[in-house]
């Protein structure tokens, strides 16, 4: 960039670029219209990430469609998920630099994808997949194998925890109780 | 390599720092220079996205297990109309800190510094609300994560909302009105107050870097030709941006 003749300038070990195309590279300078528009949107989609979850249901004809949390979820990550493309590919400019930036940025994205899709499939499916498993595992603390064999869903040892206490403050006289005993 | 460039013989005046500067002496030019720190940025831009992961990660978990309570727990200690000011502020600092780097790209250092200036602003405003109007409550209340939740069965009347708000509640007319709490309130405020934390420590180091950038740019070290550190200080934030992008309706609005 600089027009000072320098050492490195003149020592070039790569030899790809000539000094007058290094000089002439293209150097994206922010427009100020396209940025203040794509900020107007990001506002108009937050306006109606809030509205949309005020939707709890709309008719079609005789039809209700019913908007569950689930769908709501997937509503507002969907625009969620837009509102952040339209940050990284113009305020973070991806749109205009090397390719290289979006290569990591879609990398981590995919690498989100993996982490967050993965753990949810294991734990919602863990059920189906192994029942013992599920009543040990999901519920911690106080589950156990009941004297007919069958196992038993037990509570968290933080809700335990909280239960007894709450139960202490409320009747003194209370003696918190015990883990329960196998065969219980 | 501090002379005149060519052609800038007629010039009668120091040069800034920023007209002065010359890249590191193993880049070919600046303009490398520039695209290599920006990769280096991104690639810590990555480690901060898969930090803020681990929360989403916990979060959809738990939201997948108890999504009644998640609803109920979310409508009763969260306010949406702080979320979306702290919202609206924080794509307002993205958008100014955009224009302060265009101030750079076409050499007009007051651009840059007023719009800077509004960017720290936004971000004051942002922890202010932050602390003020919902930690603050929250921790008399008991509102807090895991153990350390308090809050159990307590019925709060009008006048003693009124009392613990304060001035927020006569703004956002928060309705405490009654609320029974629910089995597992505490695992959505410990996934609330984590992930907000975290988020929020990053807004305040987003200021002192911000007030960094201020300062180099005050002294002229920011203009067409060098404005890397300027630019990776926008990345940060707008990272930080689009974290709070996602835990706006994921905390607030579910």
């Amino acid at each position: 960039m600089s027009n000072t003749p320098s050492l490195h300038d003149t020592v070039d070990p790569h030899e790809t670029l000539s000094r007058d195309e290094a000089h002439s590279a293209h150097v994206h300078v922010t427009p100020f219209w396209p940025m203040f528009w794509v900020f107007a949107i990001l506002l108009a989609l937050t306006a109606l990430t809030v509205w949309s979850s005020n939707v709890h249901g709309f008719w079609i004809g005789n039809t209700e469609i019913v908007l569950g949390g689930t769908v709501h979820i997937l509503i507002a990550m969907s625009i969620a998920i837009i509102k952040a493309l339209l940050v990284a590919m113009y305020f973070m400019h991806l749109k205009y630099d090397q390719p290289m930036n979006t290569v990591v940025a879609g990398a981590t994205v995919f690498a989100v994808i993996m982490f967050i899709g993965l753990t949810l499939a294991d734990s919602a499916t863990r059920g189906i997949m192994d029942p013992m498993e599920h009543a040990k595992v999901v519920e911690g603390g106080t589950a156990h194998r009941a004297a007919d064999g069958t196992w038993v869903t037990g509570k968290g040892q933080v809700e335990a925890a909280r239960e007894n206490a709450h139960a202490v403050s409320t009747n003194p006289g209370h003696t918190p109780a015990e883990k329960p005993a196998a065969g219980h | 390599m501090t002379t005149l460039p060519m052609g800038n013989a007629a010039l009668d005046r120091e040069l800034e720092p920023h007209e002065r500067y010359v890249p590191g002496h193993h880049w070919r030019n600046a303009q490398d220079e520039m695209e290599a720190a920006k990769l280096g940025m991104w690639l810590f831009l990555a480690t901060e996205i898969l930090l803020f992961a681990g929360f989403f990660c916990a979060y959809t978990v738990f939201r997948y297990w108890y999504p009644d309570n998640w609803h109920a727990a979310s409508r009763h200690y969260l306010n949406w109309k702080i979320g979306a000011a702290n919202t609206v502020v924080l794509l307002l600092s993205s958008f100014t800190i955009v224009l302060a780097i265009r101030g750079a790209q076409t050499n007009r250092k007051g651009m840059m510094l007023v719009n800077l200036f509004i960017t720290e602003l936004c971000a004051a405003f942002f922890l202010i609300v932050k602390l003020g109007w919902e930690y603050a409550p929250k921790w008399q209340k008991g509102e807090l994560p895991g153990a350390n939740f308090t809050y159990g069965g307590h019925t709060v009347e009008a006048g003693e909302a009124a009392a613990h708000g304060g001035l927020i509640d006569s703004i956002f007319h928060v309705d405490h009105g009654s609320y029974v709490t629910n089995a597992y309130d505490h695992i959505f405020l410990s996934i609330y107050w984590i992930s907000t934390a975290t988020h929020g420590f990053h807004v305040l180091v987003g200021m002192i870097v911000i007030g960094w950038a201020m300062w180099l740019a005050s002294r002229g070290h920011y203009g067409p030709r060098h404005y890397t550190s300027l630019e990776n200080v926008g990345l940060y934030w707008h990272i930080v941006d689009i974290i709070w992008i996602f835990l706006f309706p994921l905390l607030y609005l579910v």
